[in-house]
């Protein structure tokens, strides 16, 4: 890639070949996320999303290919130099039982930290920053088990925020989230980055990522089917032939963005 | 708890030397403190009770060579290598406890689980039936366990945490069944003396093992202080820990190092000693209330665990003593019992 494409782009993957077991999933994908965009991936199951998000984060090498952060392939990256480039929120996280929130917090703080110097001011300032961004300072003393689904997740993106990368990854944030606060925590992350911070999410609800997107990425069968605004990519072809459904794409009446309604159901047929 | 007790708490303690800083919540550093001083004070009663009882200033005279001949045998040469060996193997199996409790993430992922035990009775015995004194014994079930935990973790593999559990228990019974025909076939007062280590004892251990055995844990527990950081990165799953810079691999390995050699060094010293490791790091835990389990107050809390229970098992039915062993087995089975019931009725000993 070109000098000017690498300042443009905080991270891309280069004939990314990658998978479990020996079995490729991801089939020679090419694709960049701008620096300071909010990427949302989408796509059906197996589809590859979730493959993708974890060799953008290093937890899978890939069989091929390469991932670069700004410009710089990340196999060559010593994982804690890694750990404050790029943090991630899993979807499945753990929650030591007993934990609080500052303390949780305090553990995003991690790639900062060494033996010798285990806290500092400056990871004082970032946990107060990180609770206080995410509107989790009056749960601090709170055990992390006793919180509500919503309230925990945004305690875990305090905990990410509080690792201070200037790129995020989120896995699926909104799975198992009432729609409050499935809209509660993506509020959260277009809150994030407007502060400067990049952002790369894979979702599930396409109508969501329509809306909070400033680049979408389409994913089919191990490649990307499509990538760009929202507004130039999504149509009722773009729905037919990545997620093989009829539906209706019509303006969003609020925000202007695509909104995708699926044809009705046999029978339901209006007029 | 209260709701005061959740939301009220005091500053924690900021330390500052050099280049290190260090943040210590004060009731960490309020329990380890009176562990510590609890081990002091125990350890001063252990030199004291007995048949032929002491005071403390008699004890102390004949650590540094005063007093009648009579007193400084008894002091010296029985009690005080007794109260160092327990104080070394539980704060070993303490530590080591925490440390595979934290990796599998399961109260009962402790050492003897992962067929560590089986396989150091199995060094042992090989050692006895070769006709070896008592050093050579010791020595070979600190190798027999090692050999026994790392076939476990090799062919589980790194990170695959029930897949451990299942071979440690597959290890551990066929070490367990090789020991049995060992037994069987071996002549009366081999698998007399057979039976009585694999109870683990305190009593009779010779200076040159304490010795060897305390420039061991001058370096394996500090190293397992140091895995601290690693282990609290872990237990926020291994894809969350892996983003915070700790990748699986050389955690694991790391861990189960330094794990399995605090188990083997205590195994040296007195044999397979049960329970002390699945139990300290929880006593330690709901002492210090902290999240997972805190290494430094596991040590402390396994070294005073089993320190008690020699004291009890000398004075319970004195003069007959009864193994630390059994005691700390049978204090286990009903810690064991009031888990299952206190988590039966929902309560917070957990």
């Amino acid at each position: 890639m070109s000098v000017a494409a690498s300042a443009t782009l905080a991270l891309e993957a280069r004939g990314l070949v990658a998978g479990h077991g020996g079995r490729a999933v991801l089939d020679g994908i090419d694709i960049g996320f701008p620096r300071g965009g909010f990427s949302i991936v989408v796509g059906p199951n197996a589809s590859g999303k979730s493959t993708l998000l974890r060799c953008l984060a290093s937890l899978i090498r890939p069989m091929a290919g390469e991932v670069r952060l700004d410009g710089e392939n990340i196999a060559g990256l010593g994982r804690r130099v890694l750990a404050r480039r790029l943090g991630l929120l899993p979807q499945h996280m753990e929650f030591p039982e007993g934990i609080r929130v500052e303390e949780l917090v305090g553990r995003g703080r991690h790639p900062h930290q060494s033996l010798l110097r285990q806290w500092s001011d400056a990871d004082e300032v970032a946990v107060t920053d990180a609770m206080r961004v995410t509107g989790t300072a009056s749960l601090a003393g709170r055990p992390v088990q006793q919180l509500s689904g919503g309230q925990r997740q945004r305690v875990s993106i305090a905990m990410a925020l509080a690792q201070e990368t200037p790129i995020l990854l989120l896995d699926e944030p909104t799975t198992y989230l009432d729609l409050a606060h499935q809209i509660e925590v993506l509020d959260l992350c277009l809150t994030l980055n407007r502060l400067g911070k990049t952002l790369v999410a894979v979702l599930h609800d396409l109508n969501l990522a329509c809306r909070y997107a400033s680049h979408l990425v389409a994913m089919k069968d191990g490649r990307i089917a499509a990538q760009g605004a929202p507004a130039d990519i999504v149509s009722a072809s773009f729905v037919a032939r990545v997620f093989g459904i009829d539906a209706l794409v019509l303006p969003d009446p609020l925000t202007g963005t695509p909104m995708v309604i699926p044809a009705a159901p046999h029978g339901h047929r209006a007029g | 708890m209260s709701l005061v007790r959740d939301t009220v708490r005091p500053a924690p303690l900021r330390l500052r030397v050099g280049p290190a800083a260090l943040k210590l919540e004060r009731r960490m550093a309020g329990v380890c403190l009176a562990l510590a001083l609890g081990a002091v004070a125990l350890a001063l009663a252990a030199l004291c009770i007995g048949t032929l009882p002491v005071t403390p200033l008699q004890a102390g005279r004949a650590l540094i060579g005063e007093g009648p001949a009579a007193v400084r045998l008894v002091v010296t040469e029985w009690r005080a290598p007794r109260v160092a060996g327990a104080l070394m193997v539980g704060a070993a199996l303490g530590m080591a406890g925490a440390l595979f409790q934290t990796l599998l993430r399961n109260p009962l992922g402790s050492p003897d689980i992962v067929g560590f035990d089986a396989g150091a009775f199995s060094g042992a015995l090989l050692a006895m039936l070769a006709g070896a004194g008592p050093l050579a014994v010791a020595g070979a079930g600190f190798g027999g366990g090692l050999v026994a935990g790392l076939a476990v973790f090799l062919l589980a593999g790194a990170g695959r945490r029930l897949a451990l559990i299942l071979t440690g228990i597959a290890v551990g019974a066929l070490f367990t069944a090789l020991n049995d025909w060992i037994i069987l076939t071996a002549r009366l007062d081999t698998a007399l003396a057979a039976a009585s280590w694999r109870l683990g004892s305190l009593a009779g251990i010779e200076r040159g093992r304490l010795v060897a055995a305390a420039a061991l844990l001058l370096v394996l527990l500090p190293l397992g202080l140091a895995c601290a950081r690693t282990l609290r990165a872990l237990e926020l799953g291994e894809e969350r820990a892996a983003s915070l810079g700790e990748a699986r691999r050389p955690a694991w390995t790391r861990i189960a190092l330094v794990g399995l050699a605090l188990t083997a060094t205590a195994t040296f010293l007195a044999g397979p000693i049960g329970f002390v490791a699945l139990i300290a790091p929880q006593i330690a835990r709901s002492l210090t209330r902290s999240a997972g389990l805190p290494l430094l107050a596991s040590a402390l809390s396994g070294a005073v665990f089993l320190l008690a229970s020699d004291v009890a098992g000398r004075l319970l039915f004195a003069p007959r003593t009864i193994p630390a062993g059994a005691l700390t087995a049978a204090v286990g089975g009903v810690y064991f019992v009031a888990l299952l019931w206190m988590r039966r009725t929902g309560g917070a000993m957990r």
